[in-house]
């Protein structure tokens, strides 16, 4: 299993480690509930290390990336960041990335730690007959992320960077902890406020121990993979390998805003276009489920005694306190208050007649927004 | 918590013991809670139903996932722990061994709770080497 320079400090903070995706990392410190909470009311720090960190640069690096992914790279400003996806032939979604823009000096993609392998392969396919230099910057950079309404508060008493200037989706190189070249974007996979600092990597254990240390007042606390999913699934973002896979195209899981059809040739443009003029024959919608169990991935969703859909992510959101999940139904069906069941098998009561199991109920995207939030 | 020498241990983290009166008490150790410790929803058989050895006799589930619960021993079982089985996890979290017990079996062979599982010693090795 790989690990991150970050191992040891989750050790000493007593984390229950685990294999994602190939990677040793900690999915809960103390519980799911508690991590949660502390990010949607103060401030979490997450090991973000195990993500890809590719750096594309040379004189072609703008095209290059223009091909490969469906925003619009061109249209950056230096400092500038976008959420984008990585589609195949097939509009098939390969991974969702986010770009930082370096302005004319280079790209950097920031990739899912379970397709780090496949996008880089992609690269590698994808860059013959453009003058560009790939590097995966990976190793030798760790990621922190901060995240919750105080982790202003925390940046604040590590850098003397403006924060009011370091716009959403922003980011800047900035002195942090005295190490002048840290790149901090106001980022995050949480729906609050935050930041992800990337550092090097033999600075990145002084860098948690730090940020544990000063943010104690404000009451700083580590957040595992564990919440990292509650939160993002409650904020509405799409997890690969969830709600998004190579099967899936971005108008089926509503990441439209984040296709550019208006832009020069991009693989996955046609077979994007292709599906646009056919009509979509399923979309994610989310739902509040009833009852007491929680629908995991893959179970069946059912209208008038009929299989019609797929469950992706569920889970008890911590914060809103209801059943939440996300499947793909017919469109038709996707409806804001239409209403599905959901089947669970009793492994040890039989199921009575007219017991159609849970209802669920559709709602819109996302399950939760951050007070103040348009 | 001390977990109790007069008990038999499973490697899925269930816990059986034979009680005066001939019938064997299930549940699941501390560290199975611990592990879970977002505990969502229980699922336990009837009295009346049967259970079998290194079988599903119920579900737990948490935030992140579902695990079964396995049955150290076959029988029949002759009560079920009402509070647990209506979501009321506080003696689960808090005795694990005792108030927060899950299901009480009359066995078909109690020498068979003996059979594959572990001692306490055993059992709290294999808790080490999880650890690591």
């Amino acid at each position: 299993m790989r690990e991150t320079p970050l191992r040891e400090e989750h050790e000493k903070l007593g984390a229950r480690m685990v294999d994602f995706a190939g990677w040793y990392m900690p999915v809960t410190y103390t519980n799911i509930v508690e991590e949660h909470k502390r990010v949607r009311t103060k401030v979490g720090l997450f090991d973000v290390s195990h993500m890809g960190r590719y750096w594309i640069g040379g004189r072609d690096h703008i095209k290059l990336v223009d091909r490969i992914i469906t925003n619009n790279r061109a249209t950056m400003k230096p400092g500038q960041i976008r959420y984008s996806l990585i589609l195949n032939g097939q509009g098939g979604i390969l991974d969702d990335v986010l770009v930082y823009s370096m302005g004319d000096e280079g790209t950097l993609l920031v990739v899912n730690a379970g397709n780090r392998d496949v996008i880089w392969k992609w690269i590698e396919r994808e860059r013959k007959g453009f003058v560009v230099d790939v590097t995966d910057m990976s190793q030798d950079y760790a990621m922190i992320a901060m995240q919750g309404p105080e982790s202003v508060a925390l940046l604040n008493k590590i850098s003397d960077l403006d924060t009011k200037k370091l716009k959403y989706y922003h980011l800047t190189r900035s002195t942090v902890l005295g190490d002048p070249e840290v790149i901090v974007s106001r980022t995050g996979y949480t729906g609050e406020d935050g930041f992800e600092l990337i550092m090097s990597a033999n600075k990145a254990a002084h860098f948690w121990r730090e940020l544990m240390n000063v943010g104690k007042g404000l009451g700083v606390g580590p957040a595992g993979l564990g919440c990292r999913d509650t939160l993002r699934l409650e904020a509405g973002m799409p997890l690969h390998g969830h709600e998004i896979d190579d099967t899936i195209n971005p108008l089926e899981a509503g990441l439209d805003w984040a296709v550019k059809l208006d832009k020069e040739d991009f693989i996955g443009k046609q077979a994007t276009l292709d599906l646009k003029a056919k009509g979509l024959d399923r979309k994610l919608v989310g739902l509040n489920v009833a009852g007491k169990r929680i629908p995991r991935q893959g179970q069946e969703v059912i209208r008038d005694g009929k299989v019609v859909g797929t469950i992706c992510s569920g889970t008890l959101g911590p914060w809103v306190d209801e059943i939440i999940a996300t499947a793909y139904v017919p469109p038709a069906m996707g409806e804001v208050g239409m209403t599905f069941d959901i089947p669970f098998r009793s492994k040890t009561k039989a199921v009575k007649p007219g017991d159609n199991g849970q209802k669920a109920l559709v709602v819109p995207l996302p399950f939760y927004k951050r007070p103040g939030k348009k | 918590m001390a977990r109790p020498n007069n008990a038999r241990y499973l490697e899925s983290h269930e816990w059986g013991r034979l009680e005066g009166d001939g019938t064997v008490t299930i549940g699941i150790t501390d560290f199975a809670v611990d592990q879970l410790n977002d505990l969502t929803f229980v699922d336990l058989p009837e009295v009346g139903d049967k259970v079998t050895k290194g079988e599903a006799f119920g579900e737990i589930e948490s935030v992140k996932a579902v695990s079964d619960l396995i049955a150290p021993v076959s029988g029949e079982i002759v009560e079920v722990h009402s509070d647990v089985d209506g979501d009321d996890f506080s003696a689960l979290k808090t005795d694990a061994f005792g108030k927060g017990w899950l299901i009480k079996v009359k066995p078909d062979n109690a020498d068979e709770l003996n059979e594959g599982t572990k001692d306490l010693a055993t059992y709290e090795k294999q808790l080490e080497e999880e650890a690591h």
